[in-house]
């Protein structure tokens, strides 16, 4: 009991006054419907927990109706080349090819290709020299390049956006054989690139392969065998550190003895992005041929990646274990005796989520001693949809595979003008594979617009051998539709007013300067070479070239001979009915 | 008496002439006759002039007075030519002192005897006055001698109602005493020619008294001498000042400018009256905004008169001037120091600002006085300090602290973040900005321009041309404010101090409040600082018992409020229209009289409100362009919300968060404790208030409304938690010592320990610098994106950012954020543009999508953050190229269109078809100048025929003309294009047409804004003197009962005046 008892306290306590019993009343009222209104609420949260904020749903997003191909890669000036633009959608596709030429960039006048047909432009020897760019408006198309010299051809699909990053792998500098690279500024600002070599050892950094300029408008051609000597299954990746870049790869494989060892020419394909697996139509581990994949780790960790071919031999100890590939380096797999079958479908996949990268380059030697050696840039996902530009049946023999990695039976059709019906009901069982011969549709066809179209994820993959003297050996992953038609979805886009006063991020690569970094006597600013790298450079910055071969390169160097075998001449024209793996 | 008597007087009894002028006196006279008779000073002479007097004076006058006693004039001639006539009566002749006498002034019955005294005494003195107190207020003193600041305001060194209390009866110089009461030797008024004869009333006492002064007497106010004056003439309306508004003010004016005039030197004139002249048109200026056009019309005519009398006047100072003896650096001591009339404004504002005048709705009694005489801590300084001064104590201590926190934010260079931009170079941007029918920047439109810049340009003057100080105090600043008016407000609880200050410091430490500033959300931080103010302008328009003019005021500080609020902080119209929507329901429905008329003001201050915001507002529900504001955050859980303690700020996420609840809970507690038994309905709503409040935070947090900072709507909780906490404090001791000691008194200790707690916590906070998002001068984009204003003109700069939830982007100017973009509306079709080309660009499907960004203006586009999705997605956009950076991605757009420029007609006809610019190499050259936001001018004259682009949004506003000519319209959405024909001569232009509307409509809201500063500054019911005509026919009463003056006082030989009644 309080001393004012229930009279509550005395007029000091308050203002003067004593409130009204009624008003008191009202109080209280309005005190338990506060109560009431928080104990809903409350209630509300807890019946009805908000749901978390979806994310923006992505937006969709019709085809696109304009692109541009950029054809990297140079002939010398005395080859020719052949540029292939075929309209693969339902409209009629207008297209203009550039020419970058020591005077700028030179606009050919605009072709239009009706849907479903290839246009070849023809490259006569000093054009070829010249990269190109492909624009085109209305309905897709895609662009191929490919490069005629004396004794091999080389192919690759045109690329169809430049990147920030490239990376290839499958070069090799041994005796012999010379490896470059091709980077292609298209664009009105002078780019700086950065290579970072990978070997089996591991990567290398050099400083005179820093700050590489790459004026605007041109292209450049870099000889690694400079660079980065005697290096069996060379990696490279591509930093660009200003501008914009897009980068190809050329291997010209010529042993010293003439009878022995791969010999040829290929363009290798650079990836923008490493994958967690690669997929390959086309292997090919018989007698005269030798496939292997050369598989390159542009991490920071290792990868341990798994084999996965196509009608497996059940005892082949590539496809038993685990293959490890050293953070920043490559490793080459050899694909013989991995299959019962002699041509079959390869799959790349990394099993402990470190992104790689792989090519798979393949040799060849006929009966007749016509040797050559192709090489292919995996396909990242499998597609629904190809277009395989570049076949032909004139003097070619082309063969269209395909490759079902998935889990379930895919359903193909081959499309192209003259097709028989056949090509449009191939049935590909989980892990099995598939082909065409192109001479199927019509003999002496100098270009066949060809599209692979399926119900179910597949890989398709073109190769083409000339028939007359010189081999004319490629092959080339198909350019999946999504090259072209471009993501059916684009991020959710909003204005947000906090971003005016926000300070900008600072961007996740190191700031380079645009002249090459002074280099002291004592090498001080000279980049650590990693560990395992064999080379380093000397006090000037250039890189020696007087590393001695280790066991491992003879290693290979013998594997490499051994893999060079010898193929008929019927091995390699031979039309293989489709056997559905 | 003749002259040769007045030789054999002796010196100490000279012979004094009373002069009494009378014009409509009757209601005093007879009292004024009476005291002159009382008079013990025997050689006194009376000499009564009436100055044609229209009310029963003369008839009064005849009666009483002997006719040879008393001239009648014909016409009022005024003071001085009524002087100058008694003059010529043989009464004065012979007299040797002159006493110039009001007919409302009475004398104490020794006045005069002490004034001859003086005189007699020193023979240095020229003229005398004795004190005057008021007529009807016995003891309050209305002038003891007169002085003037050096630019002539009178002054009369006393505070209002200052009580007489012989704190100034020391006989001394004086710059002049009145003529009502003023004794002068014959002979110098003889000398000083008299009276200016053109000064009727008003600062001839100045100008007289200067000029003796400058002669070489001196002048001296007498205490010893009271005198009682109703100054009749200023304060009642006697003809001739009532026959016209502002009568008064003219004749002071035109007086006190002559005056100076004549009798400042040359040197000392040459500065004294260019200010004079500057603080003329400011008082017209000032009369104007308070629509006193009468007193306006006075100064002018005033000015108009001196400048016509300029002849004469110049005559007079020549005599002046000539018979000057003293300079006026001697002179100096007499006038007032400084400028008095900035004391006067001084004294204005700090009632205003203290606001005494606001009477406490819960708790009006005045409990703070303490008897000196019992007063416990009469020998402790410092803590009688703290006791007596609470609210400057805490001020002080929580401003070191917030200025500590400060402290990274105070060098040079900008503050930036959140809302905040850069403040432009000169306040007047802001109005330019505002008053421009076109608002460029950065994605601006026709729509009417936000009030907010209009607010922000006047609130910068306050910068004094600093940029700089004008941020830091509009920005800064609001914390500070808000503890004031917070301070302030707490006088509707009530009005002890140190319970007011504990309520400020609540609000003013609150989470949302902090939170606001260290977020950079501006507009909320200017409600949150001006919501203690709009709720003591509503109480105060709203009660009845407001006195007429302070409620008008506050209905007028109302309107002007809630369009301020509505205008900085849109997404908070909303609950501010709840809240006057419920006041004005709330009076209106109560019965009782005056309640219509405090509805009417309530209603007046919405409709001024809305009217001001009216064409903004318009534009803003037909563009639906509003900006959103800077989202996040919007995460607020039930228990934070109804806490009030949202997670804005560093630390307040984890245990401190929990300890900041339990004190908001805790206020709670102690507020139910000791209030609900003494003012339950006030806490009950001030808690539902809170919990209302939170629940609307909390439900606007669930749903994601994007337009809101849900924690913004807790601003009522926040001042409501405040007011418990005032509550709480006022009624904490009181109510506990009603009760034996037990559960309430332990739980209320512990609450306010836990409360106490948090307020330190909450200052530890402040100290730190809790500001995450102000940055000073933040390297938003890289110098070289901005380096190309000069030559390039205006262009655009697009802000991209890209994470798991998408693209975000924004757009700025060249010079990157500016907060003369501050509430910008946005043009809707630039806006669908850029998103669309964003999209585009960042989908990766079309290589065209960046290309057209150039069409829009946009020269750089800078990657805040980005994915690298999305920049692989923009090295597919040929027209973007990737520029170095130290920063960040930047990339520079190939196909920059200048804001206005003239396409060759191949070029302009690609651009029509296929909405690709293509590069744009060197076309800065052709760019037009952008002479202001709204116009263009292009280069040179006769251009070639083409297309003629502007990178605005599109508006049929836009007209192009080249020589006078026309150009026709094409359509090139969401941007302007017209076709520049063959032949066209002539210098191509191009402006935003609705100039003169715009302005119209911008006059009529500057007018109506006017209207309402004049409402508040003088509002209906306001009046600055009232007339006091009680007991105007009686004697005061201390001069009925005034003690004889004490015999050692008494001059000698005095005796009663020789006066016939």
């Amino acid at each position: 009991m309080t001393a004012a008892g229930a009279t509550g306290p005395p007029a000091s306590a308050g203002p003067g006054r004593q409130p009204r019993p009624a008003a008191r009343r009202r109080a209280v009222a309005l005190l338990v419907l506060v109560l009431l209104a928080v104990g809903a609420a409350a209630v509300v949260d807890a019946r009805m927990p908000r749901a978390a904020t979806p994310p923006a749903a992505p937006v969709e997003q019709g085809p696109a109706e304009a692109g541009t191909w950029y054809c990297p890669a140079v002939a010398a000036e005395d080859e020719s080349g052949m540029l292939t633009v075929a309209a693969v959608g339902r409209d009629s596709s207008t297209v203009t090819v550039t020419r970058y030429g020591g005077e700028g960039p030179v606009d050919d006048p605009a072709l239009t290709i009706a849907p479903g047909d290839a246009v070849e432009v023809p490259l006569a020897a000093g054009e070829a020299s010249q990269p190109v760019s492909v624009r085109w408006q209305g309905g897709p198309a895609v662009a191929h390049w490919r490069i005629d010299g004396a004794r091999d051809s080389g192919a690759a699909p045109c690329e169809p956006a430049p990147s920030a990053r490239w990376h290839a792998t499958g070069f090799d500098t041994t005796l012999g054989s010379s490896s470059f690279l091709h980077l292609f500024n298209p664009f009105g600002e002078d780019a700086v690139a950065r290579l970072v070599f990978a070997t089996p050892d591991g990567p290398v950094r050099l400083v005179i392969a820093d700050n590489q300029l790459i004026e605007a408008g041109s292209s450049r051609r870099l000889d690694l065998t400079e660079l980065r000597p005697e290096e069996t299954d060379l990696g490279v990746t591509v930093e660009v550190l200003t501008g914009r870049l897009v980068a190809q790869g050329e291997v010209v494989f010529a042993p010293p003895g003439e009878e022995s060892g791969t010999t040829g020419r290929v363009l290798l394909p650079a990836s923008p992005a490493p994958s967690l697996g690669w997929g390959f139509a086309y292997a090919r581990a018989a007698e005269g041929s030798a496939s292997w994949l050369s598989v390159q780790n542009p991490g920071e960790r290792e990868a341990a990646i798994e084999l996965r071919v196509s009608d497996p031999l059940p005892d082949s100890e590539a496809l038993l274990s685990e293959v490890s590939v050293p953070a920043g380096g490559t490793v080459r797999i050899d694909l013989g005796a991995t299959s019962v079958q002699p041509e079959f479908g390869v799959q790349v996949v990394s099993v402990n989520e470190a992104p790689v990268v792989a090519s798979l380059l393949w040799s060849l030697r006929t009966g007749q001693g016509r040797r050559g050696v192709a090489a292919a840039l995996g396909a990242p996902a499998p597609a629904t949809e190809w277009a395989l530009p570049g076949a032909g049946s004139d003097g070619r023999a082309g063969k269209v595979s395909v490759y079902n990695p998935g889990a379930d039976a895919a359903t193909v059709a081959v499309l192209a003008e003259g097709a028989p019906p056949s090509w449009s009901e191939l049935t590909l069982p989980p892990n099995g594979r598939g082909f065409v011969e192109l001479v199927d549709a019509g003999r002496g066809r100098p270009s066949i617009a060809v599209r692979v179209v399926s119900d179910r994820p597949v890989v398709a993959e073109l190769r083409s051998l000339s028939s007359g003297e010189s081999v004319g050996l490629w092959t080339n992953v198909g350019i999946p539709a999504l090259d072209w038609t471009g993501p059916e979805s684009r991020p959710p886009v909003r204005l947000d007013p906090s971003l005016r006063t926000r300070s900008v991020e600072p961007r996740p690569t190191e700031t380079v300067p645009l002249l090459p970094p002074t280099v002291s006597p004592d090498g001080e600013g000279v980049p650590e070479p990693a560990p395992a790298a064999t080379g380093s450079p000397d006090a000037s910055g250039t890189a020696t070239a007087t590393e001695t071969a280790t066991a491992d390169e003879a290693t290979e160097t013998a594997t490499a001979d051994e893999a060079t075998e010898t193929a008929t001449a019927d091995e390699a024209t031979e039309v293989d009915a489709p056997t559905g793996g | 008496m003749s002259s040769t008597q007045a030789e054999s007087r002796p010196a100490s009894r000279p012979r004094v002439a009373a002069l009494l002028v009378v014009h409509n006196g009757e209601e005093w006279l007879s009292s004024v006759l009476a005291t002159i008779a009382a008079q013990r000073y025997r050689q006194l002479d009376l000499v009564v002039v009436d100055n044609a007097s229209r009310d029963g004076s003369a008839e009064l006058l005849a009666r009483r007075i002997p006719a040879d006693r008393l001239i009648t004039l014909p016409r009022n001639v005024g003071f001085g030519r009524a002087v100058a006539a008694a003059l010529q009566h043989r009464a004065v002749a012979g007299a040797d002192l002159l006493l110039l006498l009001h007919d409302d002034l009475v004398l104490a019955p020794d006045a005069i005897g002490r004034l001859v005294r003086a005189m007699v005494t020193d023979p240095t003195l020229g003229i005398v006055g004795p004190k005057l107190r008021e007529w009807s207020a016995d003891y309050v003193l209305q002038e003891v001698g007169m002085t003037a600041d050096r630019f002539g305001r009178a002054e009369s060194q006393l505070e209002p109602g200052e009580l007489d209390q012989g704190q100034h009866d020391r006989q001394r110089d004086v710059l002049y005493v009145s003529t009502a009461g003023m004794m002068l030797r014959r002979e110098l008024l003889r000398g000083l020619g008299g009276f200016d004869a053109r000064f009727p009333a008003f600062r001839d006492d100045l100008d007289l008294c200067w000029r003796a002064w400058l002669a070489g007497s001196r002048v001296e106010v007498v205490p010893d001498a009271v005198g009682y004056h109703i100054a009749a003439s200023s304060r009642l309306p006697r003809p001739p000042l009532a026959h016209r508004a502002g009568e008064a003010r003219y004749l002071a004016e035109r007086h006190t400018t002559a005056a100076l005039l004549k009798n400042y030197s040359g040197s000392r004139l040459a500065w004294v009256l260019p200010v004079v002249l500057l603080l003329a048109v400011a008082k017209v200026v000032g009369f104007l905004a308070t629509r006193r056009f009468a007193d306006a019309a006075a100064v002018v005519r005033a000015y108009a008169w001196n400048l016509g009398q300029l002849p004469r006047t110049l005559r007079r100072r020549r005599l002046v001037q000539r018979r000057r003896r003293v300079s006026d650096g001697e002179l100096a001591r007499l006038f007032a120091p400084g400028l008095p009339r900035l004391r006067s404004y001084a004294d204005a504002m700090a009632g205003w600002l203290a606001g005494g005048d606001t009477r406490a709705l819960i708790d009006d009694a005045e409990l703070d006085a303490l008897d000196p005489e019992v007063d416990p801590l009469a020998d402790r300084a410092a803590r009688r300090f703290l006791r007596d001064h609470p609210a400057a104590c805490a001020g002080a201590v929580l401003g070191v602290l917030y200025v500590a926190g400060l402290v990274p934010l105070l060098g040079p260079g900008q503050i930036v973040g959140g809302e905040i931009g850069a403040w432009p170079e000169t306040a007047r941007e802001f109005l330019r900005r505002y008053a421009s029918p076109w608002n460029g920047e950065p994605l601006g439109s026709g729509s009417f321009a936000p009030p907010a810049q209009a607010l922000l340009g006047l609130a910068s003057f306050a910068g004094l041309g600093s940029a700089w100080l004008a941020q830091r105090l509009l920005v800064l600043g609001m914390l500070p404010l808000a503890w004031m008016l917070a301070l302030r407000a707490g006088r509707l609880v009530t009005s002890r101090r140190a319970p007011r200050a504990l309520g400020a410091t609540l609000y003013a430490l609150s989470p949302v409040l902090l939170g606001a500033l260290a977020q950079g959300r501006y507009g909320i931080l200017v409600v949150g600082a001006l919501l203690p103010g709009l709720v003591l302008v509503t109480f105060r328009a709203g009660d009845r018992r407001t006195a007429p003019g302070s409620a008008w005021r506050a209905a007028a500080l109302l309107a002007l409020g809630l369009a301020a609020g509505v205008a900085m902080a849109p997404a908070l119209g909303v609950p501010l229209a709840g809240g006057w929507l419920v006041a004005l329901a709330v009076t209106a429905v109560r019965p009782g009289e005056g309640h219509r008329q405090a509805a009417l003001r309530l209603l007046v201050a919405g409709a001024g409100a809305a009217g001001i915001l009216l064409p903004w507002l318009a534009d803003v529900v037909r563009d639906g362009g509003l900006a959103a504001p800077v989202t996040g955050n919007a995460e607020l859980p039930l228990w934070r919300a109804v806490a009030v303690v949202p997670d804005v700020l560093p630390g307040l996420s984890d245990l401190a968060g929990v300890l900041a609840a339990v004190a908001s809970a805790a206020v709670v507690v102690v507020a139910l404790l000791v209030g609900m038994r003494s003012r339950p309905g006030a806490v009950a709503g001030l808690v539902a208030v809170v919990a209302i409040s939170g629940i609307a935070a909390w439900a606007a947090a669930r749903a994601t409304v994007d337009w809101v900072w849900p924690p913004g709507l807790l601003l009522p909780a926040s001042l409501a938690l405040a007011v418990l906490g005032v509550v709480a404090a006022r009624w904490l001791v009181t109510s506990l010592r009603a009760y034996d000691f037990g559960g309430r008194q332990l739980a209320t200790v512990i609450a306010a320990v836990v409360l106490g707690a948090g307020i330190v916590g909450s200052a530890a906070r402040v100290a730190t610098g809790p500001w995450t998002a102000l940055a000073q001068a933040p390297e938003l984009v890289p110098a070289f994106v901005r380096a190309d204003a000069p030559t390039a003109g205006p262009y655009r700069v697009l802000l991209l950012a890209g994470d798991d939830g998408g693209v975000r982007w924004d757009v700025t100017g060249a010079e990157g954020p500016s907060m003369v973009d501050f509430g910008t509306l946005r043009s809707a079709d630039l806006t669908r543009f850029f998103d669309e080309a964003v999209g585009l660009a960042a989908g990766g499907a079309d290589p065209s999508a960046g290309a057209r960004l150039g069409l829009a203006n946009v020269r750089y586009v800078v990657l805040a953050s980005a994915s690298d999705e999305l920049i692989e997605a923009l090295a597919g956009q040929p027209a973007l190229e990737p520029l170095p950076s130290s920063g960040g991605r930047v990339y520079r757009v190939r196909t920059w269109m200048p804001r206005a420029v003239v396409l060759a007609a191949d070029r302009g006809d690609a651009l029509l078809a296929t909405g690709d610019p293509g590069v744009t190499e060197g076309i800065e050259e052709r760019a037009f100048e952008r002479v202001r936001p709204d116009v263009f001018r292009g280069p040179g004259a006769g251009p070639d025929p083409g297309v003629l682009v502007v990178s605005e949004a599109s508006s049929p506003l836009w007209k192009a003309e080249v020589g006078g000519v026309p150009l026709e319209r094409l359509d090139l959405p969401p941007v302007n294009a017209f076709r520049v024909p063959e032949g066209a001569a002539g210098r191509p232009e191009v402006r935003a047409g609705a100039g003169a509307r715009h302005r119209l409509v911008v006059t009529g809201q500057v007018l109506l804004v006017l209207v309402i500063l004049s409402l508040a500054l003088r509002p209906p019911g306001f009046t600055r003197r009232k007339a006091d005509r009680h007991a105007v026919r009686t004697l005061p009463s201390r001069l009925s009962d005034e003690e004889p003056g004490r015999p050692d006082q008494q001059p000698e030989g005095s005796a009663p005046a020789e006066v016939t009644p």
